[in-house]
């Protein structure tokens, strides 16, 4: 039971040959790391921490061959604040934007927003007081039949129906950014997931370089409506990324669901329709269709109507 | 007898300096104290809502190097209890030499525990009754009665119109919590033990300690400084206890003992959830003859209340409480009162009979309200409770232009962004804002250079030692520079100024008042030895007087010399006093200073604060976000002592009502009575970003409350009706009331509601 190791690497090969060792993770602006080995929620903490922030090279905003690029260090802040992503990548930098408050965002990249571990009530818990199944293979899922009112509406994945705390993973989804890693080249849609701790798939000697979004077509329009009790900094109970480009939809929602949501309904009301309040509204009300009430968050339902129809109509 | 004018009291320059310290990073904490010199001591909690243990098994844990020493009930029974009676209560402490160190090692030891029924929801526990398991928090039953009777209920209902009863929802609980947690530093020589805490208390915590180690006095020493926020918590002593004995199992080295945030949150106490149902009998005009009240509560404070009972003119009265005592967390009044989750239960009642009769709740209450010459109607039948409430509630509905914007709930009220607007108002005679401390001591030093020292006994995390200072430059003639607040509590050194923190900033600081006369006196007494006045014949003590630092003859103010030379060549002089005996509950042991409303000098009287709230929402109907738009507060305030606290604290205290109202609620496991809402994220705390001190209208309304000798007596902590009427106010902008079960109206409550969830 030995105090936690902190060890400095200067490459991405470095890096993963650490990991590789195992009972060792990442640490780059350590917003989600730090509190979380405070609150010794886990059995599985790691024993050494890897502090990539003195990789360089991984910290940058440009557009080269037809792509957005952003390394994986670049802050929540810089992204935000970036006229690039402003103008062109509206959805992203408004997500970006609405992460927890300006302190954290100055501190936290968006390599780790997008493999945060999750923020279910019970997984959360100091001292590993509920042992769920995202931590333990034999555990279960507290949630079910427990508090749920902040979980999925869309029932659970890989058992779980924690909600995927993200602001910015529905955004890259409905960006259809590709996400780079030190292993392979992920879709945004298949990088989020439930199997373990975290909200993202990597393998655990596997690190984020790079988010990729193909540059839009001309005039398109995107936005991002977040939903959370405390405007100041929580997590988003619901959230809605909108692209439109010309007569293509993409509509995906978070905090409804353990990963990004693609809300497929809704696309299809939208999708080559005038924006006005009446299409927005039936695009909404798609976006639930087969939601699940888990005895608690009915209430989720209206208010993601509700996010799905404000996002599209901010794209008019 | 016309109050005088006063120089320093309600001056809005005057300054708090205890903030400075904290502002500028040099505010000493308790983890401050002993820096790098402790050994560090945490606790494991249950993880069951109901048991005995068995046993505890802490061998791995011992067997850490660095992990000193663990104690259980068997160690210090004082402390830790065998039987667990909450999910979250503490069981076993570990003392080691890191705090990490020592809360990894909670994870290490285990206890087995003898499971016994639980009962965690207070309505099962007032359902059942007697047939409920018993929860162990009381010998013989679950549930504590209080009731109350006024007059004869069944003549109300006999001589009624109409006679109509309403259920309230369940009042949020309320957690401090405060930025700096719990925690206390404690070391031994020989048999004295030493401890450090911040509290508002330092000499009950003294008491708390001695009981705790089972000693005497003389043997503790207890110390505190600043603290980091919590007032009303900083009375929690238990951590000195925890501290004390951890560090007498290792041979008396220093032991800093914290909780973590998550501990913090889990066991303090909170404010008690209420719930009632309020049967009205009432004439079709709108008076109200009776009230039949059934009042629950999760814990203490079922009983009849300073909100109801010293605001309205209800002749027949039938009170039950009943309070339950569950295997939960223990509730009790946040920071010492009820007066929140009172006033939302009789407000929403009364808003409902509004409704009923077809009435606007201003009449309604206009009505009803005492009227101000009216002796309260329950005994000691004191005069006086209802003037502030009534100055409070035309004050309140003026300057918002109440009348103006009211609408029938639910009614004409779509705003331009498609928001629905709702008003509400409310008032009440709240049950802190005393002219009186209770008799303990206070002591002010002059010093040869003419300026002056206080010690207040306390830490600085409330208004007393501003409020303090004030009094005492005032009385003194001292400027207000001239006298400076030492900001340490010593039981060995200061003196008891607030056994519990409470006689010290709820009142008009009589006992600095009568240490100030004492010390003016003695300082004018060696005045009169020096030129110019030695040299005026027949000149006596009371023929001076002192302003701006400077003692003049008042036949001929142009005789005068400074404090300085006053008490130049002079040994310091310490002026002592105590306060003027208190009847207890916010009455003025005296009565009446000053004649009012025909009633003579002497007459005794309720001087507690009257208070009264206006507030308007916008509530959005697609996601049940309820906006507060606009916020008046009138608080009683009798003459202004620091002006600046007064608004800092009517201000803090409208926003912590937003969050009564709109965001906190405890989580609750239901299968196994867990509290999950351990950090603030769950719990919904806002934060300084949520606030918005420009939708606030202060509104201090001043007087004199005619029974200090100043005219001032207190704003309790502080007196607002904000919460019961953010819950009203979105009744009239929906026209339906949010079931809060036991937490804040959240968005997903609103929308409940209003039928969308």
């Amino acid at each position: 039971m030995d105090n936690i190791t902190h060890v400095n690497v200067g490459s991405l090969s470095e890096a993963t040959a650490e990991l590789a060792k195992g009972k060792a993770e990442v640490i780059a602006g350590g917003t989600d790391m730090i509190s979380t080995l405070k609150g010794f929620i886990s059995d599985n903490l790691p024993e050494r921490l890897v502090n990539i922030k003195k990789i360089s090279g991984l910290d940058y905003i440009r557009e080269d061959g037809g792509f957005l690029k952003i390394g994986a260090l670049t802050t929540l802040t810089t992204i935000a604040n970036s006229s690039l992503v402003k103008d062109k990548y509206t959805v992203l930098a408004q997500a970006a934007l609405a992460v927890a408050s300006p302190e954290l965002r100055n501190m936290g990249t968006i390599g780790g927003n997008i493999c945060q571990r999750n923020r279910c009530i019970y997984f959360r818990n100091e001292h590993n007081d509920f042992n769920c199944l995202r931590k333990n293979p034999s555990g279960l899922c507290y949630a079910l039949t427990g508090v749920n009112r902040y979980h999925s509406i869309f029932g659970a994945m890989d058992g779980c129906v924690a909600a995927c705390p993200s602001d910015t993973a529905p955004a890259l989804v409905a960006l259809k950014a590709k996400i780079v890693t030190t292993a392979k080249t992920w879709e945004s849609a298949e990088f989020f997931g439930a199997k373990n701790e975290h909200i993202c798939n990597l393998a655990e000697d596997e690190i984020v370089t790079e988010i990729q979004i193909p540059t839009p077509a001309s005039g398109t329009k995107s936005a991002y409506k977040k939903f959370a009790f405390r405007k100041s900094f929580d997590f988003p109970l619901v959230s809605a990324a909108v692209v439109i480009s010309g007569s293509d939809a993409s509509i995906v929602l978070g905090g409804v669901y353990p990963a990004p949501r693609v809300a497929t309904g809704a696309q299809d009301a939208i999708k080559g329709q005038t924006i006005n309040e009446p299409n927005a509204t039936a695009a909404g009300d798609a976006a639930v269709k087969g939601a699940v009430d888990l005895g608690q968050n009915k209430w989720k339902f209206q208010v993601t109507k509700t996010m799905v129809k404000r996002a599209i109509l901010a794209c008019a | 007898m016309a109050l005088p004018q006063f120089k320093i009291l309600g001056n809005p320059d005057t300054y708090d300096e205890k903030t400075y310290p904290i502002l500028l990073g040099k505010a000493q904490f308790t983890e401050d104290y002993l820096a790098g010199k402790k050994l560090w001591g945490a606790c494991k909690h249950a993880t069951i809502a109901h048991a005995n243990i068995r046993s505890i098994d802490a061998s791995k844990a011992l067997q850490v190097p660095g992990i000193k020493a663990v104690l259980t009930y068997e160690d210090c029974p004082q402390i830790f209890s065998r039987e667990v009676l909450f999910w979250g209560q503490p069981i076993v402490g570990i003392v080691a030499d890191d705090w990490y160190k020592a809360q990894r090692a909670i994870n290490l030891i285990d206890v087995d525990y003898e499971e016994l029924p639980a009962i965690t929801d207070p309505d099962e526990a007032f359902s059942k009754g007697d047939a409920a398991p018993l929860s162990g928090k009381r010998a013989e039953s679950n549930i504590a009665i209080a009731n109350h009777d006024r007059g004869n209920i069944e003549n109300a209902v006999a001589q009624a119109d109409l006679t109509v009863s309403y259920d309230q929802y369940w009042t949020t609980t309320h957690q401090h919590g405060p930025i700096e947690q719990y925690q206390a530093t404690a070391y031994w020589l020989n048999d004295h033990c030493y401890v450090y805490q911040s509290s508002q208390a330092c000499h009950g915590n003294q008491i708390a300690v001695v009981n705790y180690l089972e000693t005497t006095a003389n043997k503790v020493h207890c110390i505190s400084r600043h603290a980091g926020t919590g007032h009303g918590a900083r009375l929690s002593n238990w951590e000195s206890g925890v501290a004390a004995y951890m560090s007498k199992a290792v041979n008396g080295a220093p032991v800093h003992f914290k909780c973590s945030k998550k501990h913090s949150m889990l066991f303090r106490i909170r404010q008690h959830d209420h719930r009632s149902k309020y049967t009205w009998s009432v004439k079709n005009d709108g008076t109200i003859l009776g009230a039949d009240v059934e009042y629950y509560t999760n814990g203490t404070g079922a009983g009849i209340n300073t909100v109801f009972q010293h605001t309205w003119n209800i002749p027949n009265v039938r009170w039950r409480g009943k309070g339950a005592y569950i295997n939960v967390p223990d509730r009790g009044a946040w920071r010492c009162v009820s007066d929140p989750p009172n006033g939302v239960q009789v407000s929403t009642a009364l808003d409902k009979l509004a409704a009923e009769l077809d009435m606007n709740p201003y009449e309604l209450r206009k009505k009803n309200i005492m009227p101000v010459d009216m002796p309260a109607l329950d005994p000691p039948n004191y005069y006086f409770a209802a003037k502030e409430v009534n100055e409070c509630f035309e004050t309140v509905a003026q300057e918002s232009g109440y009348l103006s914007k009211w609408h029938k709930p639910g009614e004409n009220n779509v705003m331009d962004d498609g928001r629905l607007h709702g008003i509400g108002i409310h008032c009440h005679h709240d049950s802190h804002g005393s002219v009186a401390a209770a008799s303990n001591a206070a002591l002010v030093l002059m010093k040869a250079d003419g300026t002056c020292v206080i010690s207040v006994g306390c830490t600085g995390i409330h208004n007393t030692t501003a409020q303090s200072k004030h009094f005492v430059a005032e009385v003194m003639g001292l400027k207000f520079e001239h006298v400076s607040v030492g900001d340490w509590a010593n039981t060995d050194v200061t003196l008891d100024t607030g056994r519990h923190g409470g006689s010290t900033f709820t009142g008009a600081q009589s006992t600095f008042v009568t240490a100030s006369l004492d010390a003016r006196a003695k300082v004018f007494a060696i005045a009169l030895t020096k030129a110019p006045f030695k040299d005026i014949a027949g000149i006596t003590v009371d023929d001076l007087d002192a302003e701006d630092s400077e003692i003049f003859y008042t036949k001929d103010p142009s005789q005068r010399m400074s404090y300085r030379t006053a008490m130049s060549g002079a040994p310091g002089i310490a002026g002592y006093g105590i306060g003027w005996a208190a009847a207890g509950g916010g009455h003025a042991g005296g009565g009446l200073q000053r004649s009012i409303h025909g009633l003579p000098v002497g007459t005794k009287v309720n001087t507690t604060s009257g208070c009264a709230s206006v507030v308007e929402v916008a509530v959005d109907p697609e996601t049940g976000e309820v906006e507060v738009l606009g916020h008046w507060n009138a608080v009683g305030t009798g003459r202004v002592v620091f002006r600046k606290g007064v608004l800092n604290q009517i201000g803090s205290g409208s926003e912590l009502q937003i969050c009564q109202a709109l965001y906190y609620g405890d989580v609750y496991d239901p299968l196994t009575g867990a509290v999950i809402s351990s950090q603030y994220t769950e719990a919904q705390l806002p934060t300084t970003l949520d606030c918005k001190p420009s939708r606030h209208t202060l509104l201090p309304v001043e007087g004199d409350d005619h029974a200090g000798p100043l005219g001032a007596h207190g704003i309790g902590e502080p007196c607002v009706g904000s919460y019961a009427c953010i819950m009203t106010a979105i009744f009239n902008a929906t026209g339906k009331w949010v079931d809060t079960d036991h937490g804040a109206a959240n968005p997903d409550r609103v929308l409940k509601a209003l039928g969308k969830a």
